[in-house]
Parts: structure tokens; sequence; C-alpha cells
């Protein structure tokens, strides 16, 4: 039942455009949301601006009770509504954007995997942190270290992780290059990344850890240039702005 | 006074005559005074209590003045709930102190059980539930109460416990204390809602009127029922805390709550929140009147008016629990649950002001079959109901506001039969026409079936 709804849900999704008034929803920026939170809801607004697909942000104290499956974000779209990373890429590919359509079967099983390493490592280090500040805390970085060098070796010096060339051209660098386009597995690291060096938390090691590669640095800071700060009025940039009092280089 | 013209029977007859009516002189006129009240049966119940309800017997001062007062002085003594009989013995004083018109009043009680149990098990809108009731009357020996039910359902769970102190010698002033769980789900919003709250309140009669102030505080939990819910009711979802003050005052003199014959009712009710504490903030007032007048051959003719207002105060806006709604089978008949006025994709959000009222003749059964018996709790009825539910804008005046609830009436009118359930509940089965009926909201027009305690 629940598959022939999903299915049905997709044909209806398929059949309009995306509207101007797109919402994402999570909770309060300041007071309220979490560290895990904040990761994946940066992910989702780096992975709709680098989709070009407008929204807006908005705060509510409820946002978690609001969503269908109970995490946050999720996104207001027309009549409906969908919640986290996963089910939004499959949501806007029926709309017909997709960041990995250039990608052969080979490229999207890897891609797949960094995604599941990225939530296993970093989110959960993420979780741990903001709930526990015990001892095994050594485990815990250990693995995000691991996952840090699995990322920063897959990065290489390419700017994205997977450089499929698609079509046009874009003035980089004072020439003309094929353009390339980030995927989601970009947007899912910036969110975890970015959060995890920017907010303060009652230890530094975590941020310490990440610092170590500076390819990942110079990726969240290009990132971040690109896809942000052209909005630097708008409400879903704040979160970035945070940023700005913060240097990513300290 | 002369004896009867007997004749021919003569002394004999006379003298029969004379001894019954001497003895009716000293039963009526003759004064007489109580000077032993007894008490059989009393275990756990203290004895002040009891002398409150009964010192009215002793200023009585013939007989049947003794009789009638025994007689309340009962009636006083069942109503503390604490007895499962009460039976009342007057006799002649016995004994070395003995007037020789004084007279002995005992009074025989059987106390209630400590403790009483009740276990049921209930099934309606795909639901099962199993309800264990406990009750505990006259716990410390002063008529105080202690109840606790639980409800274990296959969707849901939901409990009370409560507790209820009376003033000695003034039942009607009682204050009483409850801690509750309960679950709703409400289709017509699409809504789901948990409340666990606490409250206390006060009773007290002021001459014709009983008064209730009560302060209740309740964690809400509002989420939606299905996914396909409206975005708005999807924005309510979530927690929050009220904390209310609320004063009600209530006339009534009607003869029975459920189809009364003659009488009114008066009911005004407010209730103030977020003075306390908590995150809702609002001001609610509303109203019910009820007027019953018996006409020829048996009818009676009714009618009712109810009206409310939700003033939110601050900038939130109102929640959707606290709102007003408007349609039913117990409220404007024709049209669905609950299904009048704003709404969202369906669902219905309720309003901040409404009005409703309605014209009801009820008449006994054509042709009066089971007259006596079965019969005479059914009565037909014709009905006229009209209503209004919206969302003011508080910046307007009050000629806004009535204008605004003066468009869109809705009104329905029909003929039904009535079934009376004990002294509690009634049973319709309508036929309606629902007229004046916007755009959004959902009728049911044909026949309707309700069930409940008050209705418009």
């Amino acid at each position: 039942m629940a598959l022939a709804a999903e299915a049905f849900m997709t044909q209806l999704a398929a059949a309009e455009p995306w509207p101007e008034n797109a919402a994402l929803y999570q909770q309060l920026k300041d007071e309220q949301i979490l560290l895990s939170d904040n990761a994946s809801s940066l992910a989702v607004q780096a992975f709709l601006q680098m989709c070009n697909l407008p929204v807006r942000v908005v705060c509510r104290a409820n946002a978690e009770y609001m969503s269908p499956s109970g995490k946050v974000p999720f996104i207001h779209v027309g009549n409906q509504v969908v919640s986290e990373l996963g089910p939004i890429v499959q949501f806007v590919k029926a709309k017909g954007h997709s960041l990995s359509d250039g990608l052969d079967e080979v490229q999207k099983a890897e891609m797949k995997a960094y995604m599941e390493l990225v939530n296993n490592m970093l989110l959960t280090a993420e979780l741990y942190l903001q709930w526990c500040d015990d001892v095994t805390v050594e485990e815990v970085l250990e693995d995000v270290d691991q996952c840090c060098q699995a990322l920063s070796q897959r990065l290489g010096t390419q700017p994205y992780f997977f450089n499929k060339q698609c079509k046009g051209l874009t003035f980089q660098y004072r020439r003309l290059v094929p353009k390339i386009r980030p995927t989601e597995l970009d947007a899912l690291v910036f969110g975890h990344l970015f959060t995890i060096l920017t907010t303060q938390l009652t230890s530094d090691e975590l941020s310490e850890k990440v610092k170590n590669y500076s390819n990942l640095i110079a990726f969240c800071r290009r990132i971040e240039q690109q896809y942000f700060e052209g909005h630097d009025k708008d409400s879903s940039s704040s979160a970035t702005s945070r940023s700005a009092k913060r240097s990513l280089l300290r | 006074m002369s004896g009867p013209d007997f004749g021919a029977l003569g002394e004999e007859a006379e003298l029969v005559e004379v001894e019954p009516e001497a003895k009716q002189e000293i039963l009526e006129n003759k004064d007489v005074v109580v000077q032993h009240v007894h008490f059989d049966g009393l275990g756990r119940t203290k004895d002040d209590i009891i002398m409150y309800e009964i010192c009215d017997v002793f200023k009585a001062k013939n007989l049947i003045d003794v009789m009638k007062k025994s007689h309340e002085a009962r009636e006083k003594l069942l109503r503390l709930g604490i007895f499962r009989q009460v039976e009342v013995l007057i006799d002649t004083c016995q004994g070395d102190d003995a007037l020789p018109n004084g007279l002995d009043v005992t009074f025989e009680v059987t106390e209630l059980r400590r403790l009483t149990g009740s276990y049921n098990t209930m099934v309606g809108n795909n639901e099962g539930s199993m309800v264990l009731g406990l009750k505990f009357p006259n716990l410390f020996g002063r008529a105080e109460k202690v109840t606790f039910q639980f409800s274990y359902g296959t969707k849901e769970t939901s409990y009370g416990l409560s507790f209820f102190k009376p003033q000695p010698g003034n039942f009607e002033r009682n204050f009483s204390v409850n801690l509750y769980k309960v679950t709703g789900q409400f289709p017509w919003s699409s809504l789901r809602e948990t409340d666990r709250g606490v409250s206390t309140e006060f009773n007290f009669p002021i001459w014709k009127t009983n008064h209730t102030l009560k302060w209740e505080g309740v964690w809400r939990e509002l989420g939606c029922l299905a996914r396909t819910a409206s975005f708005s009711v999807r924005e309510e979802s979530g927690h929050s805390l009220k904390s209310s003050l609320s004063h009600a005052m209530v006339i009534d003199s009607r003869n029975s709550s459920i189809l009364p014959r003659r009488g009114a009712l008066l009911k005004i009710n407010q209730e103030l929140a977020g003075y306390t504490g908590g995150d809702v903030s609002f001001l609610k007032e509303d109203f019910e009147f009820q007027l019953n007048k018996q006409l020829l051959w048996d009818s009676v003719f009714s009618a009712s008016l109810w009206g409310g207002m939700l003033v939110p105060i601050g900038d939130k806006p109102s929640s959707i629990a606290d709102r007003f709604y408007l349609g039913g089978p117990t409220s404007v008949r024709g049209f669905s649950m609950y299904s009048i006025g704003p709404q969202s994709e369906g669902d219905y959000l309720g309003g901040e002001a409404y009005w409703a009222g309605g014209l009801h003749l009820y008449t006994p059964l054509p042709f009066r079959p089971g007259r006596g018996g079965f019969g005479d709790l059914f009565r037909t009825h014709f009905f006229l109901n009209a209503g209004n539910l919206c969302n003011l804008n508080y910046g307007d005046g009050p000629r806004a506001h009535l204008q605004k609830l003066a468009e869109y009436i809705r009104w329905s009118y029909g003929a039904g039969i009535v079934l009376r359930l004990g002294n509690i509940a009634r049973l319709e089965l309508n036929y309606c026409f629902p007229m004046g009926v916007q755009s959004g909201d959902r009728i049911c027009d044909g026949v309707q079936f309700g069930a409940g305690i008050r209705f418009l």
C-alpha cells in the first residue's frame, strides 16, 4: 500500500513545475536547532541551491512535529510535504531536476556508498557529541578521522566529488571551461562539514579532526561562496552568515 | 363537631365514632417534641456531617411536620452519596426521660462499601476498549470521594483520577481536584489531540445560581490523523501548555435536563488563559440559553440559543484546539459533524465566534402507541435550526462583528423522533433539509442520526 501511494505521489509531483513559494521548514536557528539537524538542513539547502530551485527557509518551533516522518528538514512544495534528504532528492528527480543523471551506474553506486559513509560516521558523531560527552569520545573521533580521510582522498584536487562534465561552459579563472556540476553527495558533505566547522561545541576536537584535511576546508569554502553568498540578505543564508563572523580560517 | 346520626344503633355506635376522631386530633394538632434522633449503621462516617443534615428534624412541631422533615433529612443524607439505603422510623419515646408527647426518630442506614468497581468493554469507531472504574466513596468519613477510571483501547489509552470533597453541612459547596489524560480523534479536522492535565474546581451556590471556579493546566499534544491532513492542520502539530482560569454560572429551573416540559436554563462560561503561565493566551466566552413551555395536548415548545467568542491575547493566533465548531446532529442538524465554517482542503479549522439557535416542537408520537409505558420515552419532534461560525477581525467595531455573523447564515428544518435514555442522554433520528449551505460545508441532508447529552 505504501509503495503504491508513493508511486502515485511521484506521478502527482511530476505533473507540476517547481512553484515560487516552496518553503523549507526547520527549527529555530539560534536557540533550538541541534547540530545534526542543522547539518541535515544545510545539506538540503545546498542541494536545492545546486539544482537552482528557489526555496525560502522558515523557522518554526514545532518543525519536527509538523514533519510527516518526525525528522527535519522538510519542504512544502505546492500541496506536498517531503522530509529528509533522500526522499527530497527523489522528489526533485521526479520533477525533472537531477544532479547525478550524468553519472554511470558504477559512479552512482559509489556516490550512494559515500553518502552512507557520511551518514554513518559524521552524523553519528554529531549525534553522539550533542547528547553525551563521554569517555568513548576517542572511538567517535577515530571514526570521524577515517571518514574525513576517505572523503579527502576521493576529493583529491578536484572541485567536486564527481566531476562529470555537462553541457555548457562557465567562466572560471578568466577562461571558459566546461561546466562541472556538483551532486547530492557534495551537498551532504558540505552540510555536515560546514556545521562541524562552524558550530561552537564544548570541545573543539571534532572540528580539529576535520581541519587536518585542507582540501575539505577549501571544498566547503568554495561551495559556500558559490551557492550561499549570493543571498546575503535572505534568511536562507543566515545559517551561513554566522560563519561570516567566525571565518573558516581560524 | 357532631357525630353521625345512626339513630337505631344508639350508644355503641357513638362510642366507636368518637374514638378515631379523637385519635386524629392527637396526631394532627397536638404538639410533639422530637426528643431523640438515633442512627443505626454508622461505621466510618463521622458524626458532624450527619448532624448538619438532620438538625432540622428537631425543629418539627407536630407529627406531620416530623414526617416531612424526616423525609427531607433522608433525601439530604442520600444525596451525600455515602449511603446505599436510608430508612426512617418514627416512634413514641420510651424510657425514663420520655415526655408524653415525645417522639424518637431513628435513621437506619447502610453505608456503601469502601471500594466499588466496574468493568466494561466498549466498541465504537473502529476501536475496542476496556474500561475499568474504581470508586472510593466516603473515604475519610466526611463524604469525600475518590474515583479512578482507566480506559485501555486498541488505539488510545486514557485515564482520570478525581478527588471530591464537600463542605460539611453544605453539600452544594464542594471542591474537587482532577488528574487526567484524554485522547481524542477528530476526523473532520484530520486532527489527533492528547491532553494531559490537572484541574481544581470549586462549586458554590449563590441564591438560585450555581457557580464554578476552576483552574486547569493542560499539556496538549496535537498531531495529524492522516498523511493527507491539510497544511494548516499540520502547522498546529506539536506540544503546547495551557493554564487557564474559568468561571461558569448555571441557572436551571427545568424539570428535567432531557426533554424538559417547562423551565429555563442559562449557562454562562468564561475562560482566561495565559495569565497563570502556559503558551496560549486568550479570553473565551460562551453562553447557552434554553426556554421550554408546555402547550395544548401534551406538546412542548422549546427555544434555544448558543453563542461564543474567542479573543486571542497577544500576537499568536488561536489554536485549533480552542476554537468553536458548528454543525452535526447535536448542533445545526442537516450538516455533517462540525463541518461548517472555515476549512482548508477538507479539514475544518473551527472559528473564533459563533452563534446557533433552534426552535422545537415536541409532541407525543402520532396515535400514541405504548401509552403509559414504553411509548412515553419517544417524542416526535419538528425543528428549525440556524447558526453561523466565522473568524472576526478584532480591530473592527461591534457593528462589523454583528454584520459578519449575520451574513452566510446556515439553517435547516425537519422532523424526526427522539428517544429519551434515562435522565442523561437522548437519541434522535431526523429527516433534515439543510439550507444556506456555503461552499466548503459538508451536509447530511435526508436521514441523520444523533446521540448525545447536549443538543441545540
